[in-house]
């Protein structure tokens, strides 16, 4: 359970979104004190065939040689760094090509096996920053605040019941679309009669955290021809429990409540904004106006650009 | 059930040339013109009782439950009431067939009181064990044994001192009569301790007559208003209790009487509805800010606290701590209540001692156990219990189903019908005068003073100083599921 | 009228009610400016006084107080005047889900629409709503009055026992135990009493429905 917030700039140019995003989380931050991430799209500056990797290495001798040697078999790397975080890993960033998007999963798949090693995400049209800690902290490690684009979403999280680690930190991505993410506040109760039909459909979950199947579930919509707003709208008919949750794509964002309406969700939109998040002390960050609308249960809002 | 009651006829009518007189019912007792009173027929909450030519036979002894009412209401001392053995169909045995019945005939589910009373691993199977040379103990006599606590000191400008780790529970006015109330204040002030008003508002003589009072904040939010909780000197959200968790509660109309009534801010003679949930905690983000909000409203001053059921105890004590409770209790199935299904008392949550060890481990996984204090409930009988429970992790303890016996009670596990003999689970004035609560609750002290004494000295022989200084390295277990759901070691080399 | 200013900018919720409690035994009115949405704002507030809020309020506004009258002059968040035992709490923009949540006595004004469970478990005192509420609008309701100027959406009263629901718009669905009943002269007279005291300008009070319990043991069967 959690906070959630989302912001598109309706002029389609870059902006400060990593600073913005990062106001709006820092005012949810009392709804979830455990971690918190971002996904900002439009910023990455990327070629067609260009993705990013991050990839959570182990500090340990040889790990990231191997790591390396791994993804350069398969694709020179063409640009990389490295991120310092807490705990006993750090981030190992890279930039790389690939022919087709379908080769991005068994790459990653790849990566996967080595012990000590997750790929946290890998994307082309969105950065997805995601850590242990406070809102701040994270800005502050990953210097989100000058990293631009032109719509995110972002998430602080108080855990339930999986585990408190970076890679269950939210959004989470899918493979099966490119570029789409998800946040979520809420639980999703028929987690497993979801999951299952899409794992026979060759998704791959990672976790056992009931937001993964949201994104899985909506990519695959995406993927069977649904508009983003008509796969939310279905969603809201198949998926079971308290749920607030906003999706990002590379064209724009959208929202889902609950038909029982059990999580918060307002909207404001102005000339140049979209906003949406858990609450209005969030909005106020980026919008100044005081027309805030309710979402309402069972309601679903989409923004494109 | 499996109780044989009987009742000898000459010493029924040994006194009184009749079958035994109800003195308790009578001021002015008039031999000539009082009737046959038949105290075992009017005082058996069950029914086991009938008369059959003017003489009370125990006629129904499947519905006696060995509460002994009978026995020590009757002025002649004629009944005796033994426990007999189970039969020997393990799965169909005679209480199981007696409830099918009663099912079959009434489409009703068993709806009862107390809590958990089946048998399940409890504090009798773990041992403290005893210092000698390897550290040496600690003289009763000499030496002192420190049993003062303070609880809740995370953010709240005034945490809770209390002298002795022993509180008293959550029960209402309303489920209990204002005598009970009474005699549980006075109790806790003379033992220097706390008392909890329960989710019916707070009479305005409990609040009197107790040093130290805990105001409940439960999900009907009855009696609650913001001079409600100023008066408390801790808050205590109900989100769950042991013997019913997640279910609500209906109070029926017949049973809000005026006095009740205005405690809980309703209208007299009208139903009162609890939501199973607080309809504003959906989850853990909510109950941070309903934390919040009620230390806004105290001004910071009063620890708050959390009570749940014992449930997903880890993931839910991990929550309330993140959300900046300052105290948490958890409350195992053996914690009663005034009414509530059976199936859920004998087949919903944890044992208690299983419930202690595991939220003590989660707030040390969060790194958070020094700041957010532990109390334990459900089942708590005596010092011993006491000691095991600080032992297990626990800084303090509820007792509640046990400071009702102390003050009359023999759980006849029949509170919700309001036809208490005892004066305590009961609005009905000619009961309740059976209860001097000035009396009873020099009573409840004596039994808390009592188990402290108790307690102290389990602490003193293991070689600690203050009770809360016990480990669970000092225990260990005699059952292999005790070891199992707490963790303690098997008694001697056993391992498992 | 003395009055006391506070610019809640750079201030915490404690902070912020801090500042307002202790003013609020000496002087009349206290303005708050900038609450930008924050929470907890005039939590449990005795003292009869004026609140001012020059912007939104975040959740549970002016909850749980007993006296004041308090205006939010923009939008609130979930659970606005939550459990108030007296006094007034009026919102002049929009309020999120459970406005007037739990309330014993005294007024819950919302001049505009708000969200779902408006005025649940409710034991007494009145809730205006002048736009639209949302779904299961005084559910677990146990007293009081909820007057609704715009409409109102499905499973209306779920589960009332007591009290009733005036609806002036359209009504989407009745919840468990609800019912509609005949308006009478005497709650037109009511209404026209209540409404224009808050400055709600009707023209036909007789469009308004009316919505009590069918039952108040629905749970019994009694």
């Amino acid at each position: 359970m959690c906070g959630i917030a989302g912001i598109v700039y309706k002029d389609k140019k870059l902006h400060n979104i990593g600073n913005d995003m990062t106001n709006m989380l820092h005012q949810l931050q009392h709804r979830g004190p455990d971690s918190a991430g971002y996904s900002i799209y439009g910023g990455t500056g990327l070629e067609e065939d260009e993705y990013i990797l991050k990839i959570q290495v182990k500090e340990s001798d040889k790990l990231l040689e191997k790591v390396k040697d791994t993804i350069n078999f398969i694709t020179p790397i063409k640009q990389d760094a490295i991120l310092p975080s807490v705990g006993d890993s750090f981030i190992y960033k890279c930039k790389i090509s690939l022919g087709r998007f379908c080769e991005l999963k068994p790459l990653i798949t790849k990566v996967d096996t080595i012990d000590d090693v997750i790929v946290i995400n890998g994307s082309h049209d969105f950065e997805m920053i995601k850590d242990v800690g406070s809102v701040l902290d994270i800005a502050d490690r990953y210097d989100v605040r000058s990293v631009k684009g032109t719509h995110a979403i972002g998430h602080t999280r108080f855990s339930t019941e999986s585990g408190v680690d970076r890679y269950h930190a939210h959004p989470f991505q899918t493979y099966i679309v490119r570029d789409i993410s998800v946040v979520h506040n809420g639980q999703i109760t028929n987690y497993w009669k979801v999951r299952d039909p899409l794992e026979r459909k060759g998704h791959t979950f990672e976790t056992f955290n009931d937001t993964e199947c949201l994104v899985h579930y909506i990519a695959d919509k995406l993927d069977t021809g649904y508009t983003l707003e008509e796969a939310l709208e279905q969603s809201v008919e198949d998926m079971d429990g308290p749920f607030s949750y906003i999706i990002g794509t590379p064209q724009g964002i959208g929202i889902a409540k609950d038909k029982l309406g059990l999580r918060p969700g307002v909207m404001a939109e102005t000339d140049d904004v979209f906003a949406i998040a858990s609450e209005e002390v969030s909005l106020r960050e980026v919008v100044d106006t005081h027309n805030v609308e309710q979402i309402s249960p069972g309601e679903v809002m989409v923004y494109e650009i | 059930m499996p109780y044989r009651v009987e009742r000898n006829p000459d010493l029924c009518k040994k006194n009184f040339g009749r079958p035994g007189c109800c003195w308790y019912l009578c001021d002015d007792r008039d031999e000539k013109i009082c009737g046959k009173c038949f105290s075992c027929f009017n005082n058996c909450p069950h029914g086991v009782y009938e008369i059959i030519q003017g003489d009370p036979y125990p006629l129904n002894q499947e519905k006696c439950v060995g509460c002994r009412i009978c026995l020590e209401m009757c002025p002649n001392r004629a009944i005796e009431v033994n426990a007999i053995p189970e039969d020997a169909r393990q799965g169909w045995g005679f209480p199981d067939i007696v409830e099918i019945v009663r099912q079959s005939q009434t489409a009703s589910y068993k709806l009862r009181s107390t809590g958990a009373l089946r048998r399940i691993p409890d504090f009798d199977d773990l041992v403290v064990i005893p210092a000698q040379v390897s550290r040496p103990p600690i003289d009763k006599y000499r030496e002192p044994c420190g049993t003062d606590v303070v609880l809740g000191d995370r953010f709240a400008e005034n945490p809770l001192k209390i002298d002795t780790p022993i509180m008293i529970g959550a029960m209402s006015f309303g489920a209990l009569s204002k005598e009970a109330k009474m005699a549980l204040a006075v109790g806790s002030s003379l033992a220097g301790t706390v008392t909890n008003t329960g989710e019916g508002g707070m009479l305005p003589e409990e609040r009197e007559l107790a040093d130290k009072l805990i105001a409940q904040y439960a999900s009907g939010r009855f009696g609650v208003s913001a001079d409600y909780l100023k008066k408390g000197d801790a808050i205590e959200i109900k989100i769950g209790q042991g013997a019913k968790s997640g279910m609500g509660g209906h109070l029926l109309g017949e049973k809000v009487t005026a006095e009740v009534s205005r405690i809980r801010n309703i209208p007299e003679g009208s139903d009162a509805l609890s939501p199973a949930r607080h309809m504003d905690i959906v989850g853990p983000e909510d109950l941070s800010m309903k934390i919040s909000q009620l230390r806004e409203i105290t001004d910071w001053k009063v620890p708050i606290m959390v009570k749940f059921a014992s449930g997903k105890v880890a993931s839910d004590v991990k929550i309330a701590a993140k959300g900046g409770a300052d105290i948490i209790v958890v409350d195992g199935m053996q914690g009663g209540t005034g009414a509530g299904p059976e199936v859920i008392m004998e087949h919903s949550g944890i044992p208690s001692l299983a419930s202690i060890v595991e939220a003590d481990l989660a707030l040390k996984e969060i790194g958070l156990r020094d700041q957010v204090s532990l109390v334990a409930a459900g089942g708590v009988r005596s010092g011993a219990d006491l000691a095991k429970v600080i032992a297990l992790g626990a800084d303090a303890v509820y007792i509640a189903t046990a400071a009702l016996i102390s003050i009359g009670c023999r759980v006849c596990q029949m509170c919700y019908t309001g036809t208490c003999r005892k004066g305590i689970a009961t609005q009905d004035l000619s009961l309740r005068h059976r209860l001097d609560y000035k009396e009873m609750g020099k009573n409840v002290a004596n039994y808390i003073n009592t188990m402290t004494d108790e307690a102290c000295m389990l602490v003193q022989q293991a070689g600690n100083t203050h009770i809360t200084k016990l480990e669970k390295e000092n225990l260990r277990a005699l059952t292999l599921e005790a070891s199992a759901l707490t963790g303690v070691p098997m008694a001697g080399v056993g391992r498992i | 009228m003395e009055i006391f200013e506070i610019d809640a900018e750079n201030l915490t919720p404690r902070e912020i009610n801090s500042q307002i409690k202790e003013a609020a035994s000496e002087y009349d009115k206290i303005i708050i400016k900038n609450p930008n949405a924050k929470h907890y704002l005039a939590a449990g507030v005795t003292e009869d006084v004026e609140i001012e809020f020059d912007g939104s309020v975040g959740y549970f506004g002016g909850c749980m107080c007993d006296g004041p009258k308090i205006k939010i002059n923009g939008n609130a968040g979930w659970f606005v005047g939550d459990n108030i035992t007296g006094g007034e709490v009026i919102v002049e923009g929009t309020a999120g889900d459970g406005a007037g949540q739990g309330i014993y006595d005294g007024t819950v004004v919302v001049r505009d629409s708000v969200g779902s469970r408006t005025g649940e478990i409710m034991k007494n005192g009145t809730i205006i709503i002048g736009g639209n509420s949302g779904f299961m609008t005084g559910i677990f309701m146990m007293g009081g009055r909820i007057i609704i100027l715009g409409d109102v959406g499905d499973d209306v009263a779920e589960s009332i026992i007591r009290g009733v629901i005036y609806v002036r718009g359209e009504i989407k669905s009745l919840g468990y135990n609800a019912k509609l009943e005949e308006l009478t002269f005497e709650d037109t007279l009511d209404l026209e009493e209540t409404l224009s005291e808050y400055d709600f300008d009707i023209d036909d009070y007789s469009e308004f429905k009316k919505i009590v319990p069918e039952s108040t043991r629905p749970f019994y069967g009694h």
